[in-house]
């Protein structure tokens, strides 16, 4: 038998080994055709990226072995490839797509590069399925060539995904991919409206594609995110170059900007606050731009945001794209949108892109300091490297299992740049490649921030001293402070001594043209061996020069603003004997480090009087070479003033605006007569306090034309008390810049007090009292009698109302949104619509209110909680009322409450599928004596409930 | 020699064989990791200072690379002619190694090992080595070591720097300052 196998195995063995050249052929060609496709398909990958690379010249056997290798451990890994784990933490957003559908992407992408035409489809997220429109996005190789193509979504108008409307799924093709998550998280953390990046898993067509960002484009649920009221947004992007400059021409027309969002939505026109900041960027001399920049653009914002570019040397904001600003219509002030930064590298150097607003602010007096100020605190706080190092080690934690798992997961510059194409070829991604990514990115963020630091921490300051000599009134001798690079001081204190019992006085030279002259005031003096605070010219900083890009280019530009030598001269004017000693402090700007400078020893020599350089009254033309003026060459802002005003009557027929550096103190029995649209506002704090009987009125001085109104504006209103005021007959403030919606307005302020309050004949005001980000609102005793709409606004505020009184509104009595309140003891009677509405997730707990005559007593939407306990809600047709309306907020609305009596309504409880009522003890009854009695004897002031109607009719308490 | 007919493999079976041999050779080839792709992660190793001197094998890859891809030493050394591409602080080597890149045009400059100021009593124990050459020295903060080694033709010159203690035989991990021709780091 043996021998038989033996003899089949040999025949079978002999017919193989004399086997013809057909039978060969057909047995090879799998085996040959397999490989012919591995290497046709490594072969197609390396050129096809080639070409759309623009690279000539034929196929580089090193990048075909990488192909060949990535192409083969591609498919390998595809047989090992866990799966998505089960409890994933990723969102999974699931699109379906027609075959035709997507046959007309894949043809656009191959005809145009970037696709811009929309088609139609579906996506589910959640268990909800919206219609959608769908594009590719992108044109670079790396988005067109993978299989991952980012997308770009927009559902159907009205129609919100996470309260988003338009988001793009973006395949970031950096190997370590987490660059924009963490410096976005962190940006928004520090107060930058900056959207919101999140990893998610995406399927097309029941297939998995992996892990993609969720990249939402800016508009306006950005800013309601942002705990911002909905305002003009604009987003700058143009492809024109300007032929004279040959940089990118965005900055210098409206042409290349977009409105993404609208105050107005009847005027999408109106874009006033855009050509005023382009018109200052262009044409406003220094000065000009000094004063547009300190009233109408929020500088800490901007210094900030430019703060992060420098830390994570991102250039993406530039002369041809990536600007977003907002307009905020209550502060009137413009805001930096944080959008696309990169970034993660060291390059030598602050900024490496100067666009021309920066280079405007940087050669406005103290912008570079403040902006120094905020690198280093973000540097040594929430930017410092262990700080990121924590937040991307948890970013990662959250998506490494769904990354193991995404099938094409892939990355460009996995390899040297031994050619352009090496370089952005991209290549399959491991946790090993991932890891190292990370920590090479973390490494190059540890330079660059050692280089900033020791570059910050430089102390950069010098003083040069000349002898003292004899003149008509004493001595006289000059000294010479000089700040380098990044270095900017405020003066703390001089001393000076000597050697017998004179004085002394310091004057700087304020036109630096080393001569005292009679203008250059003291500002600060004393005996010898005494020391002095100065009252002005404090601040020392470098001033900015244009100078040469290193790396020019129309994207990038062609100059940046660098610091140089500044020198600010000081005359120590003596009396007595010459000085011997002293000393000088000062406190570093960047560092709030101190610094003392010995004013004794030998004279040094003194740099030579520096040639005038243009006044704050010339335009720069922004090119090389130009210097800014020197800091002192600007008006110094004015000292702080005290005003008082009163008592008896105030003729203000134009109104009156008080500056910030301005305290108003208000007596009580004042009656300030506001002539007819006529206003108050107060940039400075105010201390108004008024009695019952000497309340501060404030009324027409034309009878029968109303006046305006008055306002709280901006930060230096913080601490203000207003105590007895009586408002009456006015309408709406009125101000430049800002819109003002109520007859009184508390805008961007903190720790504010109004109590004692009544408003009274208010006319076409939207609303009686409006305040918008006010943290530590104390409103108490306000009684607003008749309001066109609405009684009192509140958005975004923080803070306790008690003892309000809102009688007869034309819409809401208590209008809220995004804020944070404990209302107690109040009436809110005459509602046409809403006793409170709570929107925007609010969260309010009512204690003692009454609530009647509206359509509903209190309601909740937006992902809003109210709590209502031992109040009455009376003669309404729903009682409480929680709406889910989802639109641009998630999550839930909740009213809950106990002992809550909800008489005479058609609905007690009204909620939708959405939403959740849960109230302890609901009375549906008029409340009888012994119910509620804090609230029958103290708000209403009443001894029985049988007195309510009356109470009613007669208008409220007595 | 005449081969007997029934010894003679056919045709098809010569085709079968040689195509096996073939692809089985591709397959090889493109399952062997390629030069730049260790090149990549030596790269970010080295820079990070996260790994131990590089074996004899990856120092001639790296070289050998740099001769292949003459923008690779660019890449490396970010547009300079030459410098440290591994962990180093303004020069300062504090975990006993250090490579550096020279291109051409630098090649005759020499290559110093310095004692950092603070450390006067220390002797540096130092060994130098590219792919053709190998030397072992001292450094001393008044005597530093100096070498300059003989030039790769039109290549960029890969130098690897290792230093120790005198008494350590090269086990223990010392300060060392590197300076290259041109005294930058």
């Amino acid at each position: 038998m043996f021998e038989n196998d033996f003899e089949i195995s040999s025949r079978v063995g002999r017919r193989i080994y004399k086997l013809g050249l057909l039978p060969g052929l057909i047995l090879a060609a799998p085996l040959l055709v397999g490989t012919l496709w591995f290497a046709w398909s490594a072969w197609a990958s390396v050129d096809r990226y080639r070409r759309a690379m623009g690279e000539k010249g034929g196929v580089d056997l090193s990048l075909y072995q990488i192909a060949l290798y990535d192409e083969l451990h591609r498919d390998l890994k595809w047989l090992t490839l866990p799966a998505r784990p089960d409890h994933g933490g990723l969102p999974t957003i699931a699109l379906s797509l027609s075959r035709d559908n997507l046959d007309r992407l894949d043809q656009q992408l191959a005809q145009d590069g970037e696709s811009n035409e929309y088609v139609k489809g579906l996506l589910e997220k959640d268990g909800r399925v919206h219609e959608v429109n769908v594009r590719y996005r992108g044109e670079q190789a790396w988005q067109t060539l993978g299989a991952q193509k980012s997308l770009k979504i927009q559902l159907k108008r009205g129609d919100l995904l996470d309260g988003i409307r338009t988001f793009n799924l973006l395949n970031d093709p950096t190997p370590f991919g987490l660059e924009d998550q963490l410096i976005l998280d962190l940006a928004r953390e520090q107060g930058l409206l900056a959207p919101e990046l999140q990893p998610v898993w995406v399927r097309l067509n029941n297939h998995d594609l992996g892990v993609f960002r969720f990249v939402p484009q800016p508009d306006e649920t950005l800013i309601r995110r942002g705990q911002r009221i909905p305002g003009n947004m604009y987003s700058g992007d143009t492809e024109e170059t300007d032929p004279a400059t040959k940089v990118g021409a965005l900055f210098q027309s409206d042409r290349g900007w977009q409105k993404v969002a609208d105050k107005d939505q009847e005027h999408p026109e109106d874009r006033r606050e855009l050509l005023r900041f382009l018109a200052a960027i262009n044409g406003a001399s220094h000065l000009e731009f000094a004063r547009y920049a300190e009233t109408e653009l929020d500088l800490p914002r901007w210094a900030l945001f430019d703060a992060l570019d420098v830390i994570f040397a991102g250039s993406e904001h530039d002369y041809y794209s990536n600007q977003k600003i907002y307009a905020d219509p209550y502060r009137g002030k413009l805001e930096p949108v944080a959008f696309s930064f990169r970034g993660f590298q060291h390059e030598a150097g602050f900024n490496l892109v100067d666009h021309p607003l920066l280079l405007r602010l940087k050669m406005t007096p103290d912008y570079l300091a403040r902006r120094d100020r905020a690198i280093y605190q973000l540097l040594t706080q929430g930017a410092s490297v262990p700080a990121i190092r924590a937040r991307a080690v948890a970013a990662m934690e959250a998506m490494a299992d769904e990354l193991a798992a995404d099938p094409y997961w892939d990355a460009y510059k996995l390899l040297p740049r031994a050619t352009k194409v090496h370089r952005f070829f991209l290549r399959p991604m491991t946790m090993d490649r991932w890891r190292l990514a990370a920590e090479a990115e973390l490494e190059g963020l540890a330079s660059r921030s050692r280089f900033l630091l020791d570059t910050l921490e430089d102390p950069g300051l010098s003083l040069g001293r000349g002898t003292f000599l004899p003149d008509a009134q004493g001595h006289l001798g000059r000294y010479e402070l000089e700040i380098r690079g990044h270095a900017a001081y405020q003066i703390e204190r001089w001393q000076v001594s000597g050697p017998c019992a004179g004085n002394y006085s310091v004057h700087p030279d304020l036109d630096q043209d080393g001569i005292l002259d009679p203008t250059e005031v003291a500002v600060a003096h004393g005996s010898f061996g005494e020391s002095d605070r100065p009252t002005g010219r404090r601040t020392l900083t470098a001033r900015a020069r244009l100078l040469p890009h290193p790396d020019p280019s129309p994207k990038r530009g062609r100059t940046l603003a660098e610091p140089v030598p500044t020198r600010y001269n000081f005359f120590i004017k003596a009396q007595g004997c010459a000085p011997t000693g002293g000393n000088l402090v000062l406190s570093s700007l960047i560092t709030s480090a101190s610094v003392r400078l010995e004013l004794g020893g030998p004279a040094r020599p003194l740099s030579p009087i520096a040639t005038a350089t243009a006044g704050p009254q010339a335009v720069p033309r922004l090119r090389l070479g130009e210097e800014a003026p020197h800091p002192w060459s600007y008006p110094e802002p004015p000292p702080p003033r005290a005003i008082t005003l009163g008592p008896g009557p105030v003729e203000l027929p134009e109104g009156r605006e008080f500056l910030a550096s301005e305290s108003v103190q208000i007596k009580a029995g004042t009656e300030l007569r506001l002539g007819p649209g006529a206003s108050l506002i107060f940039h400075g704090p105010v201390e108004a306090i008024g009695t019952s009987v000497a309340p501060i009125r404030v009324v027409r001085r034309v009878a029968e034309t109303p006046f305006g109104g008055l306002a709280l504006q901006g930060p230096n209103t913080a601490g203000s008390r207003l105590v007895a005021w009586v408002v009456e007959g006015g309408s709406r403030a009125q101000a430049a810049a800002v819109d003002y919606t109520g007859v009184v307005n508390l805008h961007d302020s903190a720790d504010l007090l109004l109590e004692d309050w009544v408003i009274r004949n208010t006319s076409s005001a939207e609303d009686v009292l409006h305040a918008n980000g006010v943290r530590g609102l104390e409103l108490h005793e306000l009684r607003i009698e008749g309001a066109p709409t609405d009684g009192i606004d509140l958005e975004f505020v923080q803070g306790n109302l008690r003892g309000l009184w809102v009688h007869a509104a034309g819409d809401d009595c208590l209008d809220l949104m995004g804020a944070e309140l404990r209302l107690q003891d109040s009436l809110l009677t005459g509602c046409t619509s809403n006793g409170i509405s709570a929107g925007e997730e609010t969260r309010l707990t009512a204690h003692g209110l009454l609530v009647a005559d509206a359509k509903a007593g209190v309601l909740a939407k937006n992902a809003s909680e109210v709590t209502v306990l031992r109040s009455l809600i009376f003669r309404v047709e729903q009682g409480l009322r929680a709406r889910r309306k989802a639109i641009r907020y998630g999550g839930r609305s909740r009213i809950g409450g106990s002992e809550v009596f909800i008489a005479e309504a058609k609905l007690a409880l009204d909620s939708d599928k959405g939403s959740q009522i849960s109230v302890d003890r609901v009375q549906t009854e008029r409340p009888v004596d012994g119910d509620l009695p804090h609230l029958l004897e103290q708000v209403l002031r009443r001894g029985s409930w049988t007195e309510l109607d009356a109470a009613l009719a007669e208008g409220g308490p007595r | 020699m005449k081969v007997p007919y029934a010894m003679r493999p056919g045709a098809g079976f010569v085709l079968l064989v040689t195509s096996a041999l073939a692809c089985l050779g591709f397959f090889a080839w493109g399952l062997a990791r390629p030069d730049l792709d260790v090149v990549a992660q030596l790269q970010l190793e080295l820079r990070l200072g996260r790994r131990d001197p590089l074996s004899g094998d990856e120092l001639r890859l790296l070289q050998r690379a740099l001769c292949r891809h003459p923008k690779l030493a660019e890449d490396l050394l970010e547009g300079d002619g030459e410098g440290l591409i591994s962990a180093h602080r303004r020069g300062l080597v504090e975990h006993g190694w250090a490579y550096l890149i020279r291109t051409p045009e630098r090649s005759q400059e020499p290559v110093q090992v310095q004692v950092p100021a603070g450390l006067k009593k220390q002797h540096l124990k130092v060994r130098a080595r590219t792919v053709q050459a190998e030397i072992e020295g001292q450094a001393s903060v008044e005597a530093p070591f100096i070498w300059a080694p003989p030039s790769q033709g039109r290549c960029p010159t890969l130098i690897e720097l290792r230093t120790a203690k005198k008494s350590d035989d090269g086990k223990k991990k010392t300060p060392a300052l590197i300076r290259l021709g041109g005294g930058a780091p």
